[in-house]
Formats: C-alpha cells, structure tokens, sequence
C-alpha cells in the first residue's frame, strides 16, 4: 500500500478488514509517520466514542431505564400519563412532575422551571410522515432532538380521524430494509406525543411508522399503517 | 460539510455564566438537556417513586450553589455530584430499603467518584460528537450507536463505501482535536 491509509484506520480497529487489507495497512503503518500519528488520533476519538456507548448501554440496563426518559416538562394536568415499552417489557412510566418546583425556604425566593419549549435542543433528525392507510389529508411529522444522552422524539399529527372505539395509534421505529419494528408508544388522542429514547436504539431504525391498533392485549404490529415516513439527520 | 451551530462546549461556557449570574432560564436549558443524565443516575440508587423528588432537590441545590459552579471543569459533573450526595442522604434516611452492596460501591468511595467521571466524560464525548458536521456524525452515530459496519452505513446512506470511510476519517480526527485540545470537559 503506497496512498496513505488513513481512511482505513477505523476499519483497521473496529475488526472490519480481511487479513490481506490489515497486512497492507500494517505495514504502511511501519513506514509512514502521517498515517502512524493519524492512527493516534483515530484511536482517541474510537476509544472515546467507546467509552461513550459503554455508558450508554450501562444506563440502558441498569436503573430502570432501558429506555431512557427525556425531559418532558409537560404539565401534569395536561397530558395522562404516557406509555413507553423497553426492549424487554412494557411499563407504564409516570412523567415528570408539572414543572420543578422548589421554594427557598429561608429566603421564601420560589423558583419555577417554566414550561416554556424555548430554547429547545438542538434538532439532529427530522421524518415527514405521509399517508398510508389514512386520508390524503392525514400528515405528520417526528422531530428528533438531542437531549443529554438520549434522543427525544416529538411526533405530531395532522388530519388523522379520531381512532374508532377500542382502538388507539401507536408510533413505531422501523428499519425497513430488515422490517425490524419497536413500539414506541401510544399516540396521544390530540395527535401529538413525545418519547425519549436511548439513542443506541434510535441509530439502529431509519423510518417512523404509526399503526391503528385494536385494544385487544396485542402488542404486535397491526399491520395497517396509517403515517410513515423515513428519518433525515439534519 | 462543517456544522454551523454553536460549538457546545461554547454554548455550555454560556449557560454555565447566566446560570452563575442567576438566570432561570440557564437553569431550565440545563434540566432540559442534562436532566436525563441526572435522572438515569439518581434512579440506580433510588426508588422509582421517590426519584423525581431527588432530581428536584439536585437541581434546586444546583441553583442555590451556582456561585460556587468552576467554569474550568464540568458542570455536568459538579450536578452528578450533589446528585450522588443527595442520593447517599435519601438511602441513609430510607433505613427501611435493602441495597445491593455492588450498589452501594458504585455510589460511595471510589467507585462512586468512577462512575460519575465515566458519565461526565460520556456526556463531553456526546457533545463534541454532537458538534460535528451532518455527515460525520450521522456516520460516526451509525457505526458507534448503532452498531453498523462501514458497508452497512454504505447501504443505508446510499453512498459509495469511500465516502463513509472518508467522512467518519475527517470526524474522528476532528473529534480527536477536540479531546487532545481540552475543549471537551
């Protein structure tokens, strides 16, 4: 190998390349002092990006939080409780309180963390949702955003009938080029919901998907879709 | 392409010095994007049930002790401190709970100052992953978070396995500036 190797140099640690293509990357490691001081780098930035995901998953198994919960500074009275369901079995999680509310006692100072959306974090994915089996009219749009170590995922609808008597939507991840499928949650009647996830889990779907599903125990996948659309990084 | 948002260690420097000023608002920008890393941490230890009332007195006493919050070092680790000790207060006055010894290690002595440096060091790596542009990190998360091979992100972006390798090569060293420079604490 002449050109220099610094493009396989990820592959080169994460185990990806044949015996031949590591032969000849080794051994223009030997000889090439750019590519040598290059590895150094890859190699702080793929240990550190380790480390990171270590934790991730860590929070992910341990601590109730295999799904981990964003910040939904949602008023209590305004929003039931919503529901989130993990790798491994569902739960019912309560939300977080209406707002942080703590009083200085020995000042009498209140001190409110209001409800106001603004500023919120940063946007990293956003989806348009289209219609499936819906009305025409029916659109929806996921915006993903980067909270902590979590993602954050806002769906809101438009258009969408009220669901029949027994029946509820529920927004899914899917990966379609394997139809891996997770349930995310239950949409709220108004349309509009937010859930948070570990964004170990969000990296592995590309699309959003909402089905109307009968309330008969099932948690499998309706099979009709009503929304879906695919997940753009921003 | 490089990412015009604001460099976060930039942004977090700005919320750190309205937070120390007395703005609420900073206050509430922190809770909303750090508030997750507090809760995962406080629920290791405490009862569901009595969690949110543990992220509440961490973040009041936050508030209380802006003053005293070092711009040089990490206010998400300064949080994971009091969170750690007010975690320590509820276990000691919840006589009546039986904790895990391994629990206990990973809150007090060592292990515990261990824990809440890989959770601050994590959060720091997120950032500046975080900072990159749309196309290194999209593939950088892909590879990492996602766990997908350079020809699996290929297919998934629908562009040529070169160009993966090129974009997560220029992300990495971007990164890897970052972490050597310090900018990431």
């Amino acid at each position: 190998m002449s050109a220099h190797c610094d493009a396989e140099l990820f592959a080169l640690l994460a185990g990806e390349l044949g015996r031949e293509e590591t032969l000849a990357v080794v051994a223009h490691l030997r000889e090439c002092g750019a590519c040598t001081s290059e590895l150094v780098s890859v190699a702080v930035a793929y240990g550190s990006l380790r480390a990171a995901r270590r934790v991730e998953d860590y929070l992910d198994v341990r601590g109730d939080v295999a799904i981990a919960e964003a910040v939904p500074l949602v008023g209590r009275d305004q929003q039931p409780p919503l529901q989130f369901r993990t790798r491994h079995r569902q739960r019912v999680l309560s939300l977080v309180a209406a707002a942080v509310v703590v009083v200085a006692a020995a000042t009498g100072v209140s001190l409110a963390l209001s409800l106001s959306r603004h500023p919120s974090p940063p946007v990293s994915a956003v989806a348009a949702l289209h219609h499936m089996d819906a009305p025409v009219a029916a659109t929806g749009e996921a915006t993903v955003r980067t909270v902590g170590l979590t993602r954050q995922m806002e769906v809101v609808t438009k258009g969408l009938p009220t669901a029949p008597v027994n029946h509820y939507y529920e927004v899914w991840l899917l990966q379609p080029t394997t139809n891996k499928m997770l349930p995310v949650g239950v949409l709220s009647p108004a349309g509009e919901s937010t859930y948070a996830l570990a964004s170990s889990i969000m990296a592995q779907y590309s699309a959003v998907d909402i089905s109307l599903q009968t309330n008969d125990g099932t948690t499998a996948h309706s099979l009709v879709s009503v929304l879906r659309g695919s997940v753009h990084t921003v | 392409m490089e990412d015009s948002r604001a460099d976060s260690n930039v942004a977090d420097a700005g919320l750190v010095s309205r937070l120390r000023h007395g703005d609420q608002r900073a206050l509430e920008e922190f809770y909303r994007q750090h508030g997750p890393v507090v809760r995962a941490y406080v629920r290791r230890f405490v009862r569901r049930d009595d969690a949110e009332d543990v992220v509440q007195q961490v973040f009041f006493e936050l508030w209380r002790s802006r003053h005293r919050i070092d711009p040089e070092r990490s206010i998400v680790g300064f949080t994971l401190g009091i969170a750690r000790k007010r975690s320590i207060d509820y276990l000691r006055r919840r006589k009546d709970l039986i904790i895990d010894v391994n629990d206990l290690r990973e809150l007090a002595g060592d292990d515990g100052d261990d824990l809440i440096d890989r959770l601050t060091w994590a959060s720091a790596v997120r950032s500046g992953l975080d900072d990159l542009g749309v196309d290194q990190r999209e593939a950088l998360e892909l590879a990492y978070f996602g766990d997908l091979t350079q020809k699996e992100i290929a297919d998934r972006l629908g562009v040529p396995i070169g160009t993966v390798k090129a974009r997560m090569a220029r992300g990495m060293r971007r990164l890897a500036e970052k972490i050597e420079k310090g900018e990431l604490i």
